[in-house]
């Protein structure tokens, strides 16, 4: 009897050499292989990928879209989308930046005005998806028109430029507290595994890739659904907020249409970083190396001088690719499961 | 007798019958707001310039939409569309033809969007997101990044955009009104239809009675990029240009009308008549912002502000309305138990 319930267990658990479950599991290396392999031809196609300072340029370039990224991947895991990251942060860049302007004596405090900013654009989409039970897409869509052009009328044709920042401002974002390390590139890191740690270790956390993976399954277990939501929401916000801040420091021109179009790039890094569109799945270091990826080829496709249609056309390619993969290796799971269950039924 | 299908149409139709009222409400507003709005040329003319290849494009989006998919790459699609017009018409291909070839292509466009979805079983969001960057730089390749001017187009290609017949009714507002009465008839008069709002209320059972799910999503799809390349068509006679960028910011426009017109994502909702109400509402107040002075990222956060209501009032509606019938029944068990 003992010896048939062990077999039944065993029959019952997924296969795990399974190509399919590989490639499940170590999403994430995955991700880093593509990153290397793109690496490789571009260091070959092109004599300048390889030298410290253009590597150093891409990274700090990614720092902000990984920020972004993080930030999207929390949402996104929770099987729910927010299309208004880019208005959202020009909006908190602006508006941040305009107080900056107004008192440059206030100090470090104006860097919670941005992030404020966030905080109560996510609330707002949150509320709406959370509590509302309405698609995502149309709220977030229709976040994205409002939050710009609640900057458009705040800006009344003003624009902020590099005298009007604050010299402490753009030293916290492009200065390096740590030798050889630019503090954006620690604020970054920092996030990120914050970020990753919460949804890892905390129960909040977890709850969040429950909720993405089965939401119905979720709210009967007695999860607090609407609220988690609301909370992943809120925490993109936040996270945007900051990133408009420090995008805004380092690029020292703020206009009305910053950051616009941003958030196809942002949802870009998500998906080509393994974090399953489906939701429940994936993790925010996925997301921030897909962003690395993604800047990677920008920059080495514009050294190696290929046309503007060529960088457009496999954006969307590498979009898609990743989808196709994600969606044939969820299937090929669901099906071994099936089977092996089936399996152990049968016996 | 009257009275009681008046009432019953009022309940079947209750949303139709909300915007319709908003309608007026916005048609009076406007009025008062200027003088020149109350105008049949102005108000079919303004609304033609406003809201026709919006249309075009929410015709084709409702159709995916009712099967409960999306496609955010119409817009690029259109834009694939008016750059091959642009590039045909200086290579000298007749208009027919070319309308044709512009047709199939865009309808393939769709398609292809479709099998990727409906073949690898993929969430149509961020399939049509990359797809959608996909036909940008196809536009780009064909466009190149000046696109084309007004000199690029023969006449013959204008025609339909640019045509007012009897100098009053724009031509491309008939095919309008012929696409509009086309779409009715194939939703709510055919099979197919039927079939779409089965699909999207419940995919498993229209599986189960032996239809096939997938060719009918993946056909919408197809309908969709059909009518991207009709808008593309609309598109070089209204503006007479061409370029990559073409229509970047419709998508908003486009779901507005469609979430206005009683449409849901998750699918199987919404009928074509609320859709008409819902273009014609958003373009009477689009017209009088446009009269009355309003600049235009004012009047993008006035239809941003409009989506938003109309996804929050219906959730408000139906909140107060749940609190109202537990607190009757309430009641009623109160008074039933002290007798």
């Amino acid at each position: 009897m003992a010896n048939k319930m062990s077999d039944l267990t065993t029959t019952v658990q997924t296969p795990k050499r399974h190509w399919s479950v590989v490639i499940l599991k170590n999403r994430v290396i995955g991700v880093l292989f593509f990153e290397v392999l793109i690496m490789t031809i571009f260091s070959i196609a092109a004599k300048k990928f390889l030298t410290l300072s253009n590597l150093n340029t891409i990274f700090l370039n990614a720092c902000i879209l990984a920020i972004l990224a993080c930030a999207e991947a929390v949402v996104i895991i929770t099987r729910n989308y927010d299309v208004s990251v880019a208005s959202m942060l020009a909006l908190a860049a602006f508006v941040g930046f305009d107080l900056i302007k107004k008192y440059p004596n206030a100090g470090p405090v104006l860097i919670l005005v941005p992030i404020a900013i966030g905080i109560i654009c996510g609330l707002v989409n949150g509320v709406i998806v959370a509590y509302g039970r309405v698609s995502s897409v149309f709220v977030t869509l229709a976040g994205l028109s409002i939050y710009r052009g609640i900057v458009t009328v705040y800006a009344r044709g003003h624009q902020i430029e590099p005298k009007d920042i604050a010299e402490w401002v753009r030293d916290s974002v492009t200065g390096s507290m740590l030798p050889g390390f630019s503090n954006l590139a620690i604020i970054a890191i920092v996030i990120l595994v914050l970020v990753s740690i919460y949804l890892r270790y905390t129960r909040i956390g977890r709850q969040i890739y429950a909720i993405g993976s089965n939401p119905d399954a979720a709210t009967f277990y007695g999860l607090k659904v609407s609220r988690v939501i609301l909370g992943a929401y809120v925490l993109c916000g936040a996270l945007t907020g900051l990133s408009g801040f420090l995008f805004a420091a380092r690029s020292s021109y703020v206009v009305p249409w910053f950051a616009q179009g941003l958030e196809m790039q942002v949802i870009g890094a998500v998906v080509v970083g393994g974090v399953s569109v489906l939701g429940g799945s994936g993790n925010v270091v996925g997301a921030a190396l897909g962003a690395i990826v993604l800047t990677t080829m920008d920059n080495g496709l514009i050294l190696i001088g290929t046309h503007e249609v060529i960088r457009q056309l496999l954006y969307g390619v590498a979009i898609v690719s990743a989808c196709i993969l994600d969606a044939s290796v969820l299937k090929q799971v669901s099906r071994l499961l099936k089977s092996s269950k089936r399996l152990g039924a049968r016996r | 007798m009257a009275g009681h299908r008046f009432r019953e149409f009022l309940g079947t139709h209750s949303w139709e019958s909300v915007i319709l009222v908003f309608n007026v409400f916005a048609v009076v507003v406007a009025s008062l707001l200027s003088p020149l709005y109350l105008d049949a040329f102005q108000i079919l003319y303004s609304l033609q310039q406003s809201m026709g290849i919006a249309s075009i494009l929410a015709i084709g989006f409702m159709m995916i939409i009712l099967v409960g998919e999306i496609d955010l790459s119409l817009p690029a699609i259109l834009a694939v569309g008016t750059v091959s017009f642009a590039r045909l018409s200086v290579m000298g291909v007749p208009f027919w033809m070319a309308a044709l070839i512009v047709f199939a292509f865009s309808m393939l466009a769709g398609l292809l969007n479709g099998y990727l979805i409906v073949t690898f079983s993929l969430p149509s969001m961020a399939v049509t997101l990359g797809m959608m960057g996909v036909y940008r730089a196809i536009a780009l390749w064909i466009g190149g990044y000046e696109g084309f001017g007004a000199s690029a187009f023969k006449p013959s290609y204008i025609l339909i955009g640019d045509t007012l017949i009897g100098g009053v009714i724009p031509a491309s507002f008939l095919l309008l009104v012929f696409l509009f009465i086309l779409a009715y008839l194939l939703v709510h008069k055919s099979v197919y239809g039927r079939l779409l709002y089965a699909t999207g209320n419940n995919r498993r059972a229209t599986h189960l009675t032996g239809h096939n799910v997938k060719s009918i999503i993946a056909s919408t799809y197809g309908i969709g990029g059909l009518m991207a390349g009709v808008g593309a068509m609309v598109y070089i006679g209204q503006y007479q240009s061409a370029r990559a960028d073409n229509v970047a910011n419709i998508l908003l426009f486009v779901v507005a009308c469609i979430a206005l017109g009683g449409f849901s994502l998750a699918g199987g909702k919404g009928r074509v008549f609320g859709l008409v109400l819902s273009i014609l509402l958003l373009g009477t107040i689009q017209n009088g912002m446009g009269l009355a002075n309003i600049p235009g990222p004012v009047q993008t956060l006035v239809i941003g502000l409009i989506l938003i209501a109309s996804i929050v009032v219906p959730i408000g509606i139906g909140a107060i309305s749940g609190v109202v019938s537990r607190a009757k029944n309430f009641a009623e068990r109160v008074s039933a138990s002290s007798k």
